[in-house]
């Protein structure tokens, strides 16, 4: 048991105790429009810019559209269902199937994730900071953009350690902003070059052979939409409806977002660079242009607060950070984003191989989950051993690890790479048929489900209210 | 308030909420049925299965 966070901190804002139908904020437009929020985020701009480089305009808007909406669908079906039931933040949710001490692994992927988008838009934050310096004449070295990533890094700092409140200010101007800033790109786009140019617009640097390039364009698509698990629970827990938990999700984060990097794909297609920060001036002219991309350079602070926010509230699973306070909690989160400072440009250079690693991280665990949630526990679990630490908890399994859920994990990743290396470029020719995240979903899944029919967990019919908490893990 | 007395109301609270929730109707949390999981399964896998399909 841990007490709340020091200076007062309110656990109903930086906790994970369940929340109650009363307490939801979400309804059917709110849940809507702060997932419309969510996935209009810079992050759109880095994965259009990646297809970019593989695809034209006409199969990269269905790669990016399509795959987002499959990749969200499928990793946030359980997650979804399952937080909203039962007002549980996400990590949380995969203990039933990962077990109390197993559902750390999965804490590291999330961190990973979620580090890692952070540290590559802080580096379009610092290219951003470079490209208007030299609109404006000036011609700083490359230098600046190390700067500009320390800059954000203190910035992120500022805002996510003065509490939700500053960051809601700060999206309520950033994000109108930004979705101007991306109706302004296409408005642009269209009246300057039209469809025509733009759907013959050649990608920037396809590999030789055009179907490996689609399947990597698939992949890119399902991963990024993959990508969002890390705020699928957030969202739902406060939602006050299943249809308002999955709905919004699948129209905003899935289609929605997709839409967005297609924007930016087609950009990126008309300038001839993947690099987001190079396109507002080409497309806006200097005013606007440096207008667009200082609301760019913004939304990415704005983009990695929410991030490192996440990260934080996530680091409450481990037991020695329970009680710290919330500063050195981001402190903590925001140190291993210190390397983009003094490698900007060749960890940005990881980023398309890094956004489809998503999928091997995510794709597995949604695979168990989905198979989990619907098809072992019948959407029925037993809430109180998701805070129970005691070894006779139902979901202790062998020391707190099911061991079946991390083999599914470990396959899944192996079957990925099998398919398709994100970090060498090197494919099986079945990666052309079945997209690697798809495969690495789908046979963990399976494997998991077999695993699990022998244990035969008995499925929760109704709460044992004379049980009480032995060793309660909040 | 000592960290005890502290833990003994998070640790009430939680409880609270547990037996709450769990002893929730389900009507509450609004209603689901099969056509939202057909209609997901298709908009969700099915077509843009289709769709990536036909633009390879």
């Amino acid at each position: 048991v841990s007490a709340e966070p020091e200076s007062g901190e309110s656990l109903s804002v930086y906790g994970r105790v369940p929340l109650l139908l009363k307490e939801r904020e979400y309804g059917t437009l709110s849940a809507n429009g702060t997932c419309f929020a969510y996935a209009i985020a810079t992050w759109c701009f880095l994965t259009g810019g990646y297809a970019a480089q593989l695809v034209g305009a006409v199969q990269g808007f269905v790669c990016l559209v399509a795959g987002n909406i499959i990749g969200v669908f499928l990793i946030s079906f359980p997650l979804s269902m399952g937080c909203q039931r039962y007002g549980m933040e996400q990590i949380d949710a995969c203990k039933p199937s990962f077990g109390q001490n197993g559902a750390r692994f999965v804490l590291i992927f999330y961190l990973l994730n979620m580090l890692g988008w952070s540290g590559l838009i802080l580096v379009m934050f610092g290219n951003g900071i470079q490209n208007i310096l030299e609109a404006m004449g000036y011609q700083p070295g490359q230098w600046i953009v190390g700067a500009g990533v320390a800059l954000g890094i203190w910035l992120t700092y500022f805002i996510t350690t003065r509490g939700i409140h500053l960051l809601n200010i700060f999206n309520s101007i950033i994000t109108p902003a930004l979705i101007l800033t991306v109706a302004f790109m296409l408005y642009m786009l269209f009246s300057a070059h039209g469809w025509d140019a733009i759907s013959i617009a050649a990608p920037l640097d396809p590999y030789p052979d055009p179907a490996i390039n689609y399947a990597i364009a698939v992949e890119l698509g399902i991963a990024s939409g993959m990508s969002w698990w890390g705020g699928i629970g957030f969202l739902a827990r406060n939602t006050k409806t299943r249809r308002n938990a999955i709905y919004p999700e699948v129209l905003q984060l899935g289609l929605a977002s997709g839409v967005a990097c297609s924007i930016a794909l087609f950009s990126g297609l008309v300038v001839g660079s993947e690099d987001p920060t190079e396109w507002m001036i080409p497309l806006g002219g200097i005013v606007f242009g440096v207008m667009a991309l200082a609301f760019v350079a913004l939304a990415n602070i704005t983009s990695t607060v929410v991030s490192v926010y996440a990260s934080g509230l996530a680091l409450r699973h481990l037991p020695g950070l329970r009680q710290r306070a919330w500063w050195q909690i981001v402190s903590i989160t925001l140190l291993p984003l210190g390397a983009f400072v003094f490698w900007p440009r060749e960890l940005y250079d990881l980023g398309d191989a890094f956004l489809a690693y998503n999928g091997t991280m995510h794709a597995p665990i949604g695979g168990i989950l989905l198979v989990d949630y619907f098809f072992i526990r019948k959407q029925r679990i037993n809430l109180r051993a998701i805070y129970e630490s005691a070894p006779s908890g139902e979901y202790y399994y062998w020391k707190g690890f099911n061991v079946i859920a991390l083999a599914g994990i470990v396959l899944g990743q192996i079957t990925y790479f099998a398919l398709y290396n994100p970090f060498s470029g090197a494919t099986h020719w079945m990666f052309n048929v079945v997209p690697a995240s798809i495969a690495a979903f789908l046979v963990p899944a399976i494997l998991y489900w077999l695993g699990m029919r022998r244990l035969q967990p008995s499925p929760v019919s109704k709460a044992d209210e004379s049980a009480r908490l032995i060793s309660p893990n909040i | 308030m000592s960290t005890e007395n502290k833990d003994e109301i998070l640790v009430q609270d939680l409880e609270s909420r547990i037996d709450a929730l769990e002893n929730e109707d389900e009507a509450a949390f609004g209603s689901f049925g099969r056509t939202d999981y057909i209609f997901l399964v298709v908009v969700g896998v099915l077509l843009p299965i289709i769709a990536m399909v036909l633009a390879a």
